[in-house]
């Protein structure tokens, strides 16, 4: 048996998953997010609170899995991307925990490990994925070796869209109530259109100048209709990105992935889509669907099989590791 | 009117072909999006449908091949165009047939629209077509527009890129440089547009070029 202890601390989260194979079992996933009272994230505050957090989440998922520190056998950590300060809390602490013993270190790419823990936890094989957080928009999917981007925003992330929105409108934080965005809860009290800049570029979208447009609307339309306008508009967008993206693969799965993929209404649109294409629809489970260590353990089992394994000299962090650079041997 | 078979079922319209008034067709239906908001969607479909003909119609003026237009219905979101035969760039690059003579001519079309004006919005090889006595056909004008901006011009060679990068990795390179090649024969701005190329991928999220762009200036 093979057990692999992961870390996760590339943005707001630190987590901590433990994952044993035959079969396949996630056996903790404890997480603690930092959550700043107002604006967005500061780097330097991050750090400290995942170093503050993170002994207690290490113990705590130890205690989940009912396991000592000895049996762990890899330690898997997500060395990007992200943001370099918190990336560095990780790493450290993920060298610290193989240095004087004979564990091996992996290294996992956030991106591919929300991919892979969708695919681990939906059933999916070969599907078309979505990954959406609030640091990434990429449609993504596995061509010969590699997760290939067949579209991604080109400018800012549709969660970021959707929180910085959030934030100026005066509706958070809170982000995200009982489990629903506040631009859900909003918009549903809306359904006037409003004309904003609907920007799809081939597969590629452009956000950021919706997320302008709407900010001026505030003034000049109602809350509500403001709040509908943007989120059907930035849903629709990527919606038709997607098709280009299905009309090109030909696939028949569609995968979402990543914080956004909880969302309410994005998974009615794309239950429209499912039937007008004959894909089905997979959606990453809540516990699964924002940052968090478990993922990082399954991708770090997935890798070590393969023998993939990182030299503590050798790493660094990579704060712009794309998805399309990691060679998916496991997969081949 | 007569539809023979669908022949394909792009993101945002449906593809016929048919007869229509005995001429060989094809019927180009833009479908109302159960997703999509209704006003929105109304929009979209009526807004593509005339800028699609009459975008098609100027790059015919400007001597590409575009197929002729028979008859358009905005508010139905219809348009009936001549049926041109061949097979697609995108077949073409899986068969690794003429890669170098095709990706020129792919150039050449690309480089004249935009001398003339006209951005394309989704030029990938899917939308490239190659007749064996007329030569390559540009198909598919659902998201160009008049343009004069580098801007929008580099998103059609990024898209291009973007897709040599996706569907067809293995010959990327080959086929971009004399892609470069014939545009360059068209089109003289293509420092420009290199340039604003690769201002559009630094702009996506955690480019390597991006960073190492950064160091060099430091």
């Amino acid at each position: 048996m093979t057990i692999v202890l992961g870390i996760e601390s590339t943005a707001h989260t630190f987590g901590v998953g433990i994952v044993k194979d035959n079969p396949v079992q996630i056996l903790a996933n404890v997480k603690d997010t930092y959550v700043p009272k107002e604006g967005g994230f500061i780097p330097g505050e991050l750090a400290r609170h995942h170093a503050e957090v993170a002994p207690d989440i290490i113990k705590k998922a130890l205690k989940q899995a009912n396991i000592d520190f000895n049996q762990i056998d890899y330690v898997a950590v997500s060395l990007g991307p992200g943001m370099g300060p918190a990336l560095r809390v990780g790493a450290s602490i993920a060298r610290a925990l193989v240095l004087h013993t004979s564990k091996k270190l992996v290294p996992v790419n956030h991106g591919i490990a929300h991919i892979e823990i969708g695919n681990f936890s939906t059933g999916a094989q070969d599907p078309v994925i979505l990954y959406l957080s609030g640091g990434n928009t990429i449609i993504t999917s596995f061509v010969d070796g590699r997760y290939r981007v067949f579209g991604e925003t080109l400018d800012i992330a549709l969660g970021n869209l959707l929180d910085v929105f959030s934030r100026e409108a005066k509706l958070a934080p809170p982000y995200v109530i009982n489990g629903v965005h506040v631009i859900d809860i909003c918009a549903d009290k809306g359904g006037k259109l409003i004309d904003l800049p609907y920007t799809v570029k081939g597969q590629d979208m452009s956000f950021s100048g919706l997320l302008t447009a709407a900010i001026r609307a505030l003034n000049r339309y109602r809350l509500e209709d403001v709040c509908y306008s943007v989120r059907e508009i930035a849903f629709d967008m990527l919606l038709e990105a997607t098709e280009r993206a299905l009309a090109l693969t030909e696939k028949k799965e569609i995968l979402v992935v990543g914080g956004v993929a909880a969302s309410v209404s994005l998974k009615k649109k794309l239950e429209f889509l499912g039937k007008e294409w004959n894909v089905s629809i997979k959606i990453v489970p809540p516990e699964y669907s924002g940052d968090n260590g478990a993922m990082i353990a399954y991708t770090g089992l997935l890798e070590a099989k393969a023998g993939i394994f990182i030299d503590i000299e050798d790493s660094v962090i990579r704060p712009r590791w794309r998805i399309d650079e990691v060679d998916a041997k496991w997969r081949s | 009117m007569e539809i023979v078979k669908l022949i394909k079922k792009g993101a945002e319209a449906e593809v016929y072909e048919g007869y229509f008034l005995g001429m060989h067709a094809i019927f180009k239906q833009r479908k109302p999006k159960a997703y999509r908001d209704p006003t929105l969607d109304k929009k979209i479909i009526a807004e593509r449908t005339i800028m699609e003909a009459r975008l098609m119609y100027n790059a015919l003026k400007a001597q590409v091949n575009t197929p002729a237009i028979l008859y358009l219905d905005p508010s139905e979101g219809l348009l009936v165009l001549e049926y041109v035969e061949g097979k697609t760039l995108r077949e073409k690059y899986n068969n690794f047939e003429d890669i170098k003579e095709l990706s020129i001519e792919a150039g050449r079309i690309a480089g004249r629209l935009h001398k003339n004006g006209i951005a394309h919005g989704d030029l990938n090889p899917n939308n490239l077509i190659v007749n064996d006595e007329e030569g390559m056909f540009i198909i598919d004008f659902g998201l160009a527009k008049r343009s004069d901006d580098i801007e929008d011009f580099a998103t059609d060679v990024h898209v291009f890129l973007r897709s040599l990068e996706s569907a067809h990795y293995r010959i990327k390179d080959e086929a971009f440089k004399y892609f470069i090649e014939g545009y360059s024969q068209e089109f003289n701005k293509v420092q420009e547009i290199l340039k604003g190329v690769q201002e559009i991928r630094m702009r996506g999220r955690y480019v390597e070029e991006r960073r190492k762009s950064r160091t060099s200036n430091e």
